[in-house]
């Protein structure tokens, strides 16, 4: 069997369905695509807002993910992926729900706003922490 | 341990006698659920066929999570009628694609998609990687 990879970005038409968006059913809850090659920055809007657990780890993802954090989310994990950006432009207040965040690897800049993760634990029951060591 | 090609004329009835993973609607005798995870089903890889979900109208949940099946999703066919809610395919490094624009019409009830794993492109993407420190902090 001939072998084509997995690879381009995440479809937009994907975010843009009313049944996996939630909006005439459940949603898609539940999307791991880890390793799957995927490249690109991660679409925008981000409209799977019923996902509880997104696991896009591993990839050649690109840009910032602020506009994923989700009210519902509770596992994301986006570690080894191109993502960029600074720390304190990520809200953690979209995602109250999160217990699990994975950010092995990326390439954020600025320091890790402790202040916020404090707040955020206050709803979690644990929350995986990754600082990038060349973090400026 | 089979050594063939997953089905590609299955007429999705009840099995009789009852399959290991395999679960089925008495009422109705239309198979519901593949739980085939974590099973060498074939070796060599098994290739799924395009048409397997053709006429799998009944069918709520797929998994074959490292299974050692191979499919190339870009050529399988749905029916409209397709009413999944759960497919993995996730550690089968010949299942390959690419993503299609049309799965959410396909699979217009889908609640869990798990493709992790499907190709060997990891160590592309740790070309991006720097080491990084973590600590688990609990309540």
């Amino acid at each position: 069997m001939h072998v084509h990879r997995l690879q381009g970005p995440i479809p937009l038409s994907w975010t843009q369905n009313l049944y996996w968006k939630g909006e005439l059913g459940l949603g898609l809850t539940y999307l791991s695509l880890a390793g799957s090659g995927l490249t690109s920055s991660i679409p925008s809007p981000w409209t799977l807002v019923a996902l509880t657990y997104l696991d896009l780890s591993s990839n050649a993802l690109s840009s910032s993910f602020n506009h994923i954090l989700t009210s519902d989310l509770q596992y994301l994990d986006l570690s080894f992926n191109g993502l960029g950006g600074t720390w304190q432009l990520i809200d953690w207040s979209l995602a109250p729900k999160l217990r699990t965040l994975k950010l092995n690897s990326v390439s954020m800049v600025g320091t890790f706003p402790t202040g916020e993760v404090n707040h955020q634990k206050a709803r979690a029951r644990g929350i995986l922490v990754c600082s990038n060591e060349h973090a400026e | 341990m089979v050594a063939a090609t997953m089905p590609s004329s299955v007429d999705w009835s009840c099995p009789d006698p009852a399959w290991q993973g395999i679960t089925c609607n008495n009422a109705t005798g239309r198979i519901t659920r593949i739980e085939l995870n974590n099973q060498m089903l074939c070796n060599p890889a098994c290739p799924l066929d395009p048409a397997l979900f053709r006429a799998a109208t009944a069918l709520s949940v797929f998994d074959v999570h490292m299974a050692n099946v191979a499919a190339d999703l870009s050529t399988f066919e749905f029916n409209s009628s397709f009413n999944i809610e759960q497919l993995v395919l996730s550690g089968n490094p010949l299942v390959v694609g690419p993503l299609n624009d049309y799965w959410p019409v396909w699979m217009p009830y889908l609640t869990k998609l798990d493709l992790s794993g499907t190709t060997n492109v990891v160590s592309d993407a740790l070309l991006w990687s720097r080491p990084s420190t973590c600590r688990l902090e609990m309540l």
